[in-house]
Order: C-alpha cells, then structure tokens, then sequence
C-alpha cells in the first residue's frame, strides 16, 4: 500500500506543479496562510488579463516583441545593406570591364572610386557573421588585412590559385584589392603601366572582384530567402537568432571595430606600435572614413535605425534596453549612446590618414582606442546583464 | 545516481572542453599541486564511474566510496573555473561516507560477508541529516539579504529572461510580482524546510515541497543534476520502514538475480562490535561537521561587500544569489620604459574560463601571475602586471573592480583580506 501513497503523491505533486509552475514557491507560506491565498487570487488576475492583452502585440507594457524588432533590422537594416553593397560590387565589375578594355588614369580613377565605393558599404555587413556569411566565412574572405603581399605576388605569378583556401584569406577582398590599385606603386601613371605590361596582375585584379561579388550576393540572396524564419528565433538559448545577432554584434565591435581598426595599429596589444596594419594602408586616407562609416551602423544597428530612410525609427537594442529598465532614472541605453557619439567625436579628430596619425601623433590614437573601449565594457557586461542574453560559449551548468 | 552524472558529463564532451583544451588552469588556495593529468584525465573519470557503480551494487563498499570521493574531489580540484555549489557537495557527502557502514543492510557485501546489521547506530543517519541542514539553513540565511527580498534580485534579471518559457513566460514572468514571490518564497523554503523534514508530521509535505521545488529550479535554470541530487538525499529523514519498503521493492525486483537469502546471517545489531575504531569515525564525522558549521561564516571576517568581493563565498552555500558579470583586462608594463600592452585573454583562456575570471578577485590575480610568469620568460624586463577590470553586480551599473594602478605581482593570493579590491559603490544589507 505504501507504493501507492508515494505513487500518488508524486503525480499529485507533478500535478501541482504544472498548474502552479510560476507561483509553486508560494506554497511555502504555509507559515502564513494569509499571503498563500492573497498570491494566488493575485495569479488567477494575471492570467485572465493576461488573455485580454496577448492579442495586442504592440504597446504592451509587459512584453517586448523581439520578432517585430528582428523584423526591423532584418529587412530595414540588415538587407538593405547587402542590397547596396551587392549593387555597388556589380558597378565594381563593370568599370573594370572598362578598365580592362581600356587601360586609362581615367579607368582608373573610376574603378578606384567604385572599390572605395563598396569598402564603405562593405562596413555596413561585416558585423552581421551569421547564418550564410559565417558558413561562407565572408569576412575572412572580403576583409583581412595586413595584406600578405608575398602570397599576393606568388598567385599573380602562378596565375593558379584556390581562394576558398585560408592561407590566401590575406590575399583577396577589399584590402588586396587596395594594395592593387594604390600598393604596387605610388604614381597613378606608373600603376597603369604595371597593368599594360602584367596581364596576369589584370586577371588577378578581375578574379578577385567577380569572386568578391559572387560571395555577397550569394549572401545577399540566402537572406530574401530566409528572412521570415530567421525573425523568428527569438528564444532566450545560446543558438537563437536573437541571440546569436546581438553576440556578433558585440563581437564586431570589440574585434572587428575596436582592435582590428584602432587597437593592433596602435600597438594596444604588442608594445610597439604597427602603422601598417591600419585599414586601407595603400591608398592611405580612407582608414578614418571606414572606420566612421563603421561606427554609423554600429549605431544604427544598436538604435533601430533604417538604413536607407535616417528617420524611420523602429526597435532595436535601444528599445529593447528601454523596456528591461523601465522605471530607472539613468537609462543604460543613453549612457551607450553618448559614449559612442564620444568615440565618434573621436575618431573625426583624427587625421584622415590613421597610419600617419599613428606616426606623428600615437597619444591621439590611443585616446579614441580608450573612448572606443568604454563602450565595450558597456556593452559586455552591463547590456547583456541587463538583458540577460544566454552567451555563445556557456553550455555549462551554472549554480 | 552519480554513475549518472559521470556519463552525463563525458557524453557532453565536457571533459576535453574543460580539462584538457584550457592551457592553464586556476588552482583553488592549498591545491595547487593538482594537475590535468593530460589525457590521462578519462582513466580518472573511467574509475570514478566504476566506484559510483560498485557503490550501487554495495560491492567493497568501503574502497568504492573512498577511490570515489578522492577521484570526484580530485577531478574537481583540477579547475576552479567549474566550481558548482552541488559538486562540493557531493564530495562533502562522500567524505561522510567514507566513515559510514552504508553498506550495513542491503548490499551485495552482505552476501559476500554473510552478514546483514538489522539496524545501524542513529548518529551515523543523523550526521548526514544535519550536514543537509546546514546546507538548506546556509542557503536560507544567505538569501536573507536586500537585493534579495527587496529588490528580488537576481531573480528580476533570470525570471524576466525567460520570455521563451511555454504559457507563463511572456506574461507571468514579466511581472515584478512574480519575482518577489519567487525570492520569499526560496528564502521561507530553504529555512523551512529542514524543520519539515525533521517533523514526522510534516515529513511528506515538506517532502512535496522538495520535489516540487527543485524540479521547478531545474525547468527554469541550467543548474544540471543539483535539484535531483537534492531529492534523493532528502530522503534520508525517511523513517527507516521507509526505506525497508523501498528495499523490499528492489529486492523483489532483483529476485531471480540474488543468492538465496538463508545463508546469510543476520545479526541484529552493528552496534555489537561497538570498538575504539567506530568512535573515532564518529568523532571524525563530528569534525567534518563541525567544519561545516564553522566554514561557511569566514565571510564574518573580510570587511566591504561579501558578493563583490567574494572572500567567503564559495564552499558556502550560497546558492543563485549572484547575477554578475565583468569584463577584465590585463596590461603588461615593462616599469622602466614605460612600454606596455594589453592581453588577448583568449589565447590563454577558453571563453568559459574568461567569463569565470572576469569578475572573480582570485581568478584575477591568479592569471596574473601566470601572465607575469609567461611574459618574464619572453623577455620582458621589470614587469608590472596591472588590471582595467569593471563589474556589474544585480542590475546595478558595472564600475570599476580593481585598482588600475596596482601591480598585481605584488600580492599572492592568501586567506588575508584582498586590499586591491576597489570597494563597491553601494550597500546590500543583511547577511
């Protein structure tokens, strides 16, 4: 008989727990009995008005529509960049067509124009390593810089080479392309008769820019594809979307932002300082206009701001950042901002040619590095509090 | 039951992730000399599992307790990046039960001895009863604290996080009230329910509440086996027809598989061969709890704020009571020219183990010594290792956790009060 009782129990206790789930703790109040029978009149409120309001998605005070934000910054934000940059990449390859029939200063001109064009937009999608883009590992295929010269040199000469492999990462995308057009030699003229003599370094050039363009509209088109479900991984788990979106955020800004344009050219984290490894080193004043180009979607992403139209607003991290701190007097998400517009001011003081301003004046770099950084640990450590975002890598129990 | 959470834990690749990628491991204070073991390390795992399998047969109770605590404890010692509140207890509960007969009543020794003890001396089933109670009136008294029961937090931060749990999360889980239900609600259940447990009258309710409690614990957090290792073990306030039951059900169970019962002798009491041996396993028992009592209240001593610093929190029960996270960088300063550099903590550290370090004061200054050791070697003249270290702790705004200016070489970790430590900016009152 005594099985029974405690078969019984069990599943009586099993019983409780699936109607009572959110309020079993109060059970514990048998101490005092009042607060046990208030709590649960309490419960029963909530959930026959919580019917009223689920409906009405927007406006709700107590729920925050993570897919609506999704939605914003997949098809205001996300997409639209690819869609320029796609198209800014397609006018890459026509005026090397034109360049390619037609070695003038002019073609070249315009063919520099267009790379520039694109490097810009490109900053746009660089955060965004997620879904295609990291399984196609776009970013290590569009944007590593230093440059490997050597390797670069060696495929020229072999005129066979395997661009997937990742040994040639460094000598392919945007950066590759920079020592190309400005790095092989100093005087417009003199790149010109390089491009005359060298038809191999002409088809190396064209080989780059058609697999470059072919990668991001791969990309390009893999997200129209996938966009309606991909708002829809909203859970709070290390593999959601959702998740997954704001952690590449933050690692963009700290890798691919903060280090790779400021920290490793000024020497943050090897003593000395390495003034050829800034962004853009060949065609030397462009590293401040990435890098302001940059900083623009980064806030853009983190303030739900449409890409294209500066003043449709939607939700971002701004407003979800917002709603988790409702009632506070200091907003967490103004403090960002104002540290970012710091940074930013920041990085305008700067020359226009970072590996110069690296030389002359290193104290003035390192200062943006420290405005920059300030926003990471504001980021890192108190947004994802405050949002409580489960994290890439924390698939231990915790206690 | 442990067998369970051996396998658990190799399936999910958890061995090679945390023992043997990391290229350097933190040591806890006094157990430095453990090791990885390298590769070695399955072996360890491989007898720890056979000596939780001979436990659940009773076979050489004895050894299989002793080589399982001292290879559960030692796989533990390895890192302390993995600390978790319910592994130490285990190896506390082990440790208990390397100086108690378990084994007195059912288990195979008895067929291999021919010998089963009607009835074991009370203390040995009270000891284990009070190390429960101290853990449940430790992890009450912690919560009795204002971030917990005033501004229900961590819970605010978790609970609300939980938007994605079925039904209740997008509503009920947002409400401010939930969450202050939910902090008093644990706190009166952890010091409840050992007075529960205790009264025979109570027992099944409080025993309801156990069950209900730390199942609801597992849905909502990723705590792992804690909640159903807390089950099991409060069991041991059942009576001992209780448990006869429930023997009685296994044995019937087994039937076909057990030696025939009539050669066994059965001798009706263990307290016969009563000896000096047996009172000084009572009087270490009496010690390990005593310790138990004691260790937990070394908080008393450090001055400023026990959840900022954390000198006293670990092996004290305190359980959930922390959202915090930090973020941890170290210069590396040659002290003469001036020159310096900041680390990638990454190619010292899995991501586990920076998040760990980022906000733990020992952690800290422990890889700073390992850097301070790692770039001596490579050269680098006069060195100084210096921190920019911030911390959030409850939803309060991060501020800064260490001094920047101090040099970290200068200190060695000790029981002694960290004075490195920048003293936090709010109060949180209570114990």
């Amino acid at each position: 008989m005594r099985h029974y009782k405690i078969l019984s129990i069990l599943v009586l206790s099993f019983l409780i727990l699936s109607i009572a789930c959110s309020k079993s703790d109060e059970d514990d109040s048998s101490t005092s009995e009042i607060t046990y029978n208030q709590s649960q009149t309490e419960d029963i409120n909530q959930e026959d008005s919580s019917e009223g309001t689920e409906d009405d998605q927007s406006g709700n005070d107590n729920s925050f529509d993570r897919v609506k934000m999704m939605t914003f910054i997949t098809e205001e934000i996300i997409i639209p960049s690819y869609d320029n940059l796609n198209t800014s990449l397609t006018e890459l390859k026509e005026s090397y067509e034109l360049f390619k029939i037609n070695i003038t200063e002019h073609n070249l001109e315009e063919l520099r124009n267009k790379w520039l064009n694109s490097y810009k937009l490109w900053q746009h999608v660089e955060m965004y390593n997620i879904g295609k883009s990291m399984e196609d590992y776009l970013i290590f295929r569009s944007n590593i810089y230093p440059v490997d010269t050597v390797r670069v040199n060696q495929n020229i000469d072999n005129g066979e080479y395997d661009l997937e492999n990742p040994n040639n990462y460094a000598a392919q995308g945007f950066p590759t392309m920079d020592y190309l057009l400005y790095g092989i030699d100093n005087d417009p003229v003199k790149v010109i008769d390089h491009y005359k003599e060298n038809n191999k370094l002409m088809n190396y050039l064209g080989a780059l820019i058609e697999d470059l363009a072919a990668n991001v509209k791969t990309v390009n088109d893999d997200w129209n594809q996938v966009k309606n479900e991909f708002v829809n991984s909203v859970d709070n788990t290390a593999s959601s979307n959702l998740n997954m979106m704001v952690n590449d955020f933050i690692y963009y800004y700290e890798k691919g932002f903060r280090a790779n344009k400021f920290g490793i050219p000024a020497g943050v984290f090897s003593g000395g300082a390495l003034p050829d490894r800034v962004e853009g080193f060949y065609s030397k004043n462009f590293s401040k206009v990435f890098a302001l180009e940059a900083m623009t979607s980064i806030k853009k992403f983190f303030n739900g701001e449409s890409y294209k139209d500066d003043d449709l607003e939607g939700l971002g991290l701004k407003s979800y950042l917002d709603f988790v701190e409702k009632g506070k007097e200091e907003l967490l998400s103004d403090k960002i901002n104002a540290q970012l517009i710091d940074a930013e001011k920041s990085i305008n003081d700067l020359d226009n040619n970072l590996s110069g301003q690296i030389e002359s004046d290193l104290i003035k770099v390192l200062k943006t590095y420290d405005e920059i950084q300030t926003a990471v640990v504001l980021l890192k450590v108190d947004m994802l509090q405050a949002l409580n975002i489960a994290v890439d890598y924390a698939d231990a129990d915790g206690d | 039951m442990m067998l369970f959470s051996i396998i658990r834990f190799w399936a999910k690749g958890w061995i090679e992730k945390l023992y043997i990628d990391p290229v350097f491991h933190f040591k806890y204070y006094g157990f430095e000399w453990v090791t990885d073991l390298g590769s070695n390390i399955y072996l360890l795992f491989i007898i720890c599992g056979l000596s939780s399998f001979f436990l659940i047969l009773g076979l050489y109770y004895r050894a299989a307790i002793i080589i399982f605590f001292l290879s559960f404890t030692y796989i533990e010692l390895i890192d302390k990046t993995t600390y978790l509140n319910h592994y130490y207890f285990v190896s506390i509960l082990s440790l208990i039960l390397c100086f108690i007969p378990a084994n007195a009543y059912f288990s195979l020794d008895n067929f291999r001895n021919k010998i089963t003890y009607r009835s074991v001396p009370r203390f040995y089933i009270t000891s284990i009863q009070s190390f429960i109670v101290i853990v449940y009136f430790f992890a009450g008294i912690a919560k009795l604290n204002s971030d917990w029961l005033i501004e229900a937090q961590p819970l605010s931060i978790w609970i609300s996080s939980k938007y994605d749990f079925p039904i209740f999360g997008n509503y009920i889980f947002q409400k401010k009230i939930t969450h202050y239900l939910m902090s008093w609600g644990g706190m009166f259940y952890d010091l409840s329910i050992p007075f529960l447990l205790l009264s025979k009258r109570l027992r099944w309710f409080g025993f309801t509440l156990v069950i209900i409690f730390h199942l609801l614990t597992a849905f909502l957090f990723p705590i792992g086996m804690f909640p159903y290792i807390m089950i099991l073990s409060s069991l041991i306030f059942f009576s001992a027809d209780f448990h006869k039951n429930i023997i009685g059900y296994l044995r019937h169970l087994f039937k076909q598989f057990l030696p025939d019962n009539s050669k066994i002798k059965s001798q009706i009491n263990l307290r016969a061969n009563y000896n000096s041996l047996k009172r000084t396993m009572f009087s270490i028992i009496s010690l390990i709890i005593i310790i138990q009592v004691i260790f937990p209240l070394r908080y008393i001593f450090y001055p400023g704020e026990l959840f900022w610093h954390e000198q006293g929190y670990r092996f004290s029960w305190r359980v959930m009571l922390m959202e915090k996270r930090g973020y941890t960088q170290f210069r590396i300063i040659d002290s003469v020219t001036k020159k310096q550099f900041y680390v990638n903590n990454d190619e010292f550290l899995t991501e586990f183990q920076e998040k760990q370090m980022s906000f733990q004061p020992d952690f800290i200054l422990e890889f700073a010594h390992y850097l301070g050791d790692f770039y001596k070697k490579k050269g680098v003249e006069n060195i100084k290792v210096c921190t920019d270290s911030y911390v959030a702790l409850n939803g309060r705004k991060s501020q800064q956790f260490v001094d920047p200016e101090i040099n970290l070489l200068d200190y060695n970790d000790s029981f002694l009060n960290k004075q490195w430590i920048l003293p936090f900016n709010d109060e949180i009152k209570g114990f």
